[in-house]
C-alpha cells in the first residue's frame, strides 16, 4: 500500500531524512520508533503533504500511484489521514461543522451521498461514545480550549469518521494518561482490518502494548536503520537508543 | 443640467443647491440650520491627506464630482428587485424605506405609535408635527455639526429625508425597525447621484429598541451617500443599532454617526461594511452621564480597490462609564482599511473601563491596514485596555484542514468565516443574525474565490 524509498526531506535547508525506505502492506501496524530529532514525525508530515517538509530526493507511492504528485486535500481524499502530534486550535470555525464539511468532502470523492446535519449527528454521536468523549467538544470550535488528551481524541474521532486506507499516528500517546491512551488505543484498534494500514510514531514503547504492531522500525538520523517484530520495541525500552547508534556508524 | 455643472466647481454646485433648498415647509429653526450649514459650507474645504483624521483616506476623486440631488421617480423593475433582495425582515418588523434619499411609502410598513408612545416615521413628516418639531429641536443637528467638515456641513444644508424614532419614558418598541435606503437613479442622465439622508433616535428613560438599517445601491450605480445618524439615549434607555452597507462597487459612501449616553444607558453599534467604493465612517459616542455602557462592533469585507476607513471617537465625560469596540477587517487583493480608535478619558470620569479590539486579516500581499489607537486618559482611576493585530491565514490551521480532505479554496473559506464570525455573536434577533451571516458568507465567497 505505501512504499517509501530513498526518501530524502529537508526543512529550511536543513536535511532532516536523507534516504528513507519503508514498505507497508495493506492489514498491517508498523511501529516507526527512534529518539528524538530521528526524523519520525518529518516522515509521518512529509507523507501526509505538509508544505514545511521539501522532499528533495526519492519517492512515495501509495496504493499505486505517486503520493507526491497529489495535493495535502487530494492526499486526504484519497485515503491517507495524519493523526497529529500537536492538532492546532482553530477559532470560529465549530468542530462539528468542520468534521460534516471534511467527511463530505470525503464521501463525495468515494462518490458516496453527502451527509445532511441530522444523518451526521446521528453518526457521531456514536463514534463520541466510543471515545468517551464529551459531545459539548462537537459545539466548540475545533480544538479551542480542548485539553490534551481531547485534542488526541479529536483527532482519533477524525480518523474513525474518514476512515482512511492509510493512517498514520504522530506521537498520539504524548500528553495522554493511561485511561486515555486505553481509550484511544481501543479506538485505533477498531479500525484495524485487512484493507487498512496503520503508521504508528512514537518515542516510547508503551503505546505499542495497546496498539500491538506487525513490525517495528527504529530510526536514527534519517534513517531505519533496524527493522523487526513487536519484540524490538521491548528491546529498544529496556536497552534505549544508544545500542542502535553505533551499529548505524558501522553499517555506513 | 449637467452641461452647466460642468462648468462651475463642485462646491459652487453645492452652494447653489444649497440655496435652492426651497424648504419652506421645515420650521424656522431647522431653515436657520440649513443657512447656518450652507455658510459653514462656504467656509470649508474638501478634507485633505494633510489633516490628521483624514491622512490615510483622500477624497480626491470624489472631490472633483459634481453630485446632483435625484428627484422622486417611480421604480424600474431591475431597481424593484434588488430592493426586493434586501427584505429579510418578517412581517411583524416595521419597514421604512427611502429612495434616492426620499421616503417611499410604497414599499414601507410601520406602525404608527400613539402620541403617548412616541413617534416613528420619515423625518419630514415628524416636522410636520408642532409638538414633535419642538422636541427634536435639542437635538436634531446637535450631534453632528456642519463646521465638522465639509461633508458633514454638505450633509446639514442639503439633507433630503430620513427617519425619526421617539420612545416615551419606557416604552419599549418590541418589534425592530429596518430602514432601507436604496440608492439609484436608474438613469444616465443622473450619472452621480447624491443620496443624503438624516435620521434622529431618541430613547427617552428606560425605552428600549432595535434599528437595523441597510444602505444599498444598483450594482451600476456609482454615487455618492452622506449619511447622519444622531443618537440620544436617556438615562437607562437601550438601543441595538445595527448598520449594513452594501452598496455598489462604483459607489461612495461617507457617514456620520453620534450619540449621545444617559445615565445608565446601553448602546449597542454592529456596522458590517463591504460595499462602496471608499467608505468613511465617523462614529463618535459620548458617554455623557454616569454607569453609561457602549459596545461598538464592526466588520469590513473588502476587495479589488475598496477602501474603509472606520474613524471612532469614544469619549467618557463621566464616572462608571464602560465601553468595548471590536473591530474587524477581511481585506483580498488591493483592499486598503483605516482604523482610528480613539478612547478620550475625561478628569471626571473615574472608574472608566474602556476595551479597543482591532484584528485584520489579509488575504493579499497587496491589501493593507493602519490602525491607530489613541487614548488620551485625564483621570487616574481607570481601566483602559488596546490591543490590534494584521495578520493572514495560518498556514498549520490551513494544512489542517486540507490533511482532511478539505480543498484549499474551501479551507480558507471556512478559516476566514471563523476569523470573522464572533463580530456578529452577540446579535440577538435570529432574523438579523440570520441575514448579516448571508451577507458575510456571500462576501467571502468574492474575497476567497479563486485565490
Amino acid at each position: 500500500m505505501l512504499e517509501v524509498k530513498d526518501l530524502r526531506v529537508s526543512i529550511e535547508d536543513k536535511e532532516i531524512l536523507k534516504g528513507l525506505s519503508l514498505s507497508v502492506r495493506a492489514g498491517e501496524v508498523h511501529a516507526i520508533m527512534g529518539p528524538n530529532g530521528s526524523g519520525k514525525s518529518t516522515l509521518a508530515r512529509a507523507i501526509a503533504g505538509h508544505p514545511s517538509y521539501t522532499v528533495t530526493g526519492g519517492s512515495i507511492r501509495y496504493d499505486g500511484q505517486d503520493l507526491l504528485a497529489l495535493a495535502p486535500d487530494e492526499r486526504a481524499r484519497a485515503g491517507v489521514f495524519l493523526a497529529f502530534q500537536y492538532p492546532v486550535d482553530i477559532p470560529g470555525v465549530g468542530n462539528s461543522y468542520f468534521l460534516r464539511a471534511a467527511l463530505n468532502e470525503v464521501r463525495k470523492h468515494r462518490g458516496q451521498r453527502e451527509l445532511d446535519a441530522m444523518e451526521f449527528l446521528d453518526l457521531i454521536k456514536g463514534k463520541i461514545k466510543e471515545l468517551d468523549m464529551d459531545p459539548e467538544l462537537l459545539k466548540r470550535p475545533v480544538n479551542e480550549g480542548f485539553s490534551g488528551g481531547e485534542k488526541k481524541r479529536n483527532e482519533i474521532l477524525q480518523m474513525t469518521l474518514l476512515e482512511p486506507k492509510l493512517a498514520l499516528l504522530d506521537e498520539t500517546d504524548s500528553g495522554l494518561d493511561i485511561d486515555a491512551l486505553r481509550i484511544v488505543a481501543d479506538g485505533v484498534n477498531r479500525l484495524r482490518n485487512p484493507q487498512r494500514a496503520i503508521v504508528v510514531v512514537t518515542h516510547y514503547q508503551r503505546l505499542l502494548n495497546y496498539i500491538v504492531p506487525d513490525y517495528v522500525h527504529v530510526l536514527v538520523e534519517g534513517r531505519v536503520v533496524k527493522s523487526g517484530g513487536k519484540e524490538l520495541a521491548l528491546q529498544l525500552e529496556a536497552q534505549g537508543y544508544d545500542w542502535v547508534k553505533p551499529q548505524t556508524v558501522a553499517a555506513h | 443640467m449637467p452641461s452647466a455643472s460642468s462648468l462651475i466647481s463642485p462646491k459652487e454646485h453645492y452652494l447653489a443647491r444649497a440655496q435652492q433648498q426651497t424648504d419652506t415647509d421645515l420650521p424656522p429653526w431647522l431653515h436657520n440650520q440649513r443657512k447656518t450649514a450652507a455658510l459653514q459650507l462656504r467656509s470649508l474645504d474638501f478634507p485633505s491627506p494633510r489633516e490628521e483624521a483624514w491622512k490615510y483616506t483622500n477624497v480626491a476623486t470624489l472631490s472633483k464630482i459634481c453630485y446632483e440631488l435625484p428627484s422622486v421617480a417611480p421604480l424600474t423593475q431591475e431597481q424593484t428587485a434588488t430592493f426586493r433582495a434586501a427584505c429579510f425582515d418578517p412581517q411583524s418588523w416595521n419597514r421604512l424605506v427611502f429612495i434616492n434619499g426620499h421616503f417611499a411609502p410604497e414599499f414601507s410598513r410601520f406602525e404608527t405609535l400613539p402620541a403617548a408612545d412616541g413617534f416613528l416615521g420619515p423625518l419630514k413628516q415628524a416636522l410636520q408635527n408642532a409638538d414633535e418639531s419642538r422636541r427634536m429641536e435639542p437635538y436634531l443637528g446637535q450631534g453632528i455639526t456642519p463646521d465638522e467638515h465639509l461633508f458633514a456641513a454638505l450633509g446639514s444644508a442639503l439633507w433630503q429625508d430620513g427617519f425619526y424614532l421617539r420612545l416615551a419614558p419606557d416604552k419599549v418598541l418590541k418589534n425592530p425597525v429596518h430602514v432601507i435606503h436604496l440608492g439609484s437613479t436608474g438613469s444616465p442622465v443622473l450619472p452621480h447621484p447624491l443620496w443624503v439622508s438624516r435620521h434622529l433616535i431618541r430613547l427617552e428613560r428606560g425605552s428600549k429598541a432595535t434599528v437595523f438599517e441597510t444602505y444599498l445601491s444598483l450594482p451600476s450605480e456609482s454615487g455618492l451617500t452622506l449619511a447622519c445618524s444622531e443618537v440620544q439615549l436617556d438615562a437607562g434607555a437601550n438601543l441595538e443599532h445595527v448598520k449594513l452597507q452594501i452598496e455598489a462597487p462604483q459607489t461612495d459612501h461617507i457617514s456620520s454617526a453620534s450619540a449621545c449616553l444617559g445615565r445608565d444607558s446601553q448602546y449597542q453599534l454592529l456596522t458590517l461594511s463591504a460595499g462602496s467604493h471608499l467608505a468613511r465612517q465617523n462614529l463618535r459616542v459620548r458617554l455623557d452621564a454616569e454607569g453609561a455602557n457602549a459596545q461598538i462592533r464592526g466588520l469590513d469585507l473588502l476587495h479589488g480597490q475598496q477602501h474603509a476607513d472606520n474613524h471612532l471617537l469614544i469619549d467618557h465625560a463621566k464616572p462608571n462609564g464602560s465601553s468595548q469596540q471590536f473591530f474587524k477587517g477581511v481585506l483580498a487583493d488591493s483592499a486598503h482599511l483605516v482604523f482610528t480608535g480613539r478612547i478620550h478619558v475625561h478628569p471626571d470620569a473615574q472608574k472608566t473601563n474602556a476595551y479597543q479590539l482591532n484584528k485584520h486579516l489579509l488575504l493579499s500581499e497587496k491589501a493593507g491596514v493602519d490602525s491607530r489607537p489613541q487614548l488620551e486618559i485625564f483621570a487616574d482611576d481607570v481601566r483602559c485596555t488596546h490591543g490590534a493585530a494584521i495578520g493572514q491565514l495560518d498556514d498549520e490551521m490551513l494544512f489542517y484542514l486540507k490533511s482532511r480532505g478539505l480543498p484549499e479554496n474551501i479551507a480558507r473559506k471556512m478559516l476566514t468565516l471563523g476569523f470573522a464570525h464572533d463580530v456578529l455573536e452577540n446579535i440577538n434577533d435570529a432574523n438579523m443574525k440570520a441575514r448579516l451571516e448571508t451577507v458575510l458568507s456571500d462576501q467571502l465567497q468574492k474575497l476567497t474565490h479563486d485565490r
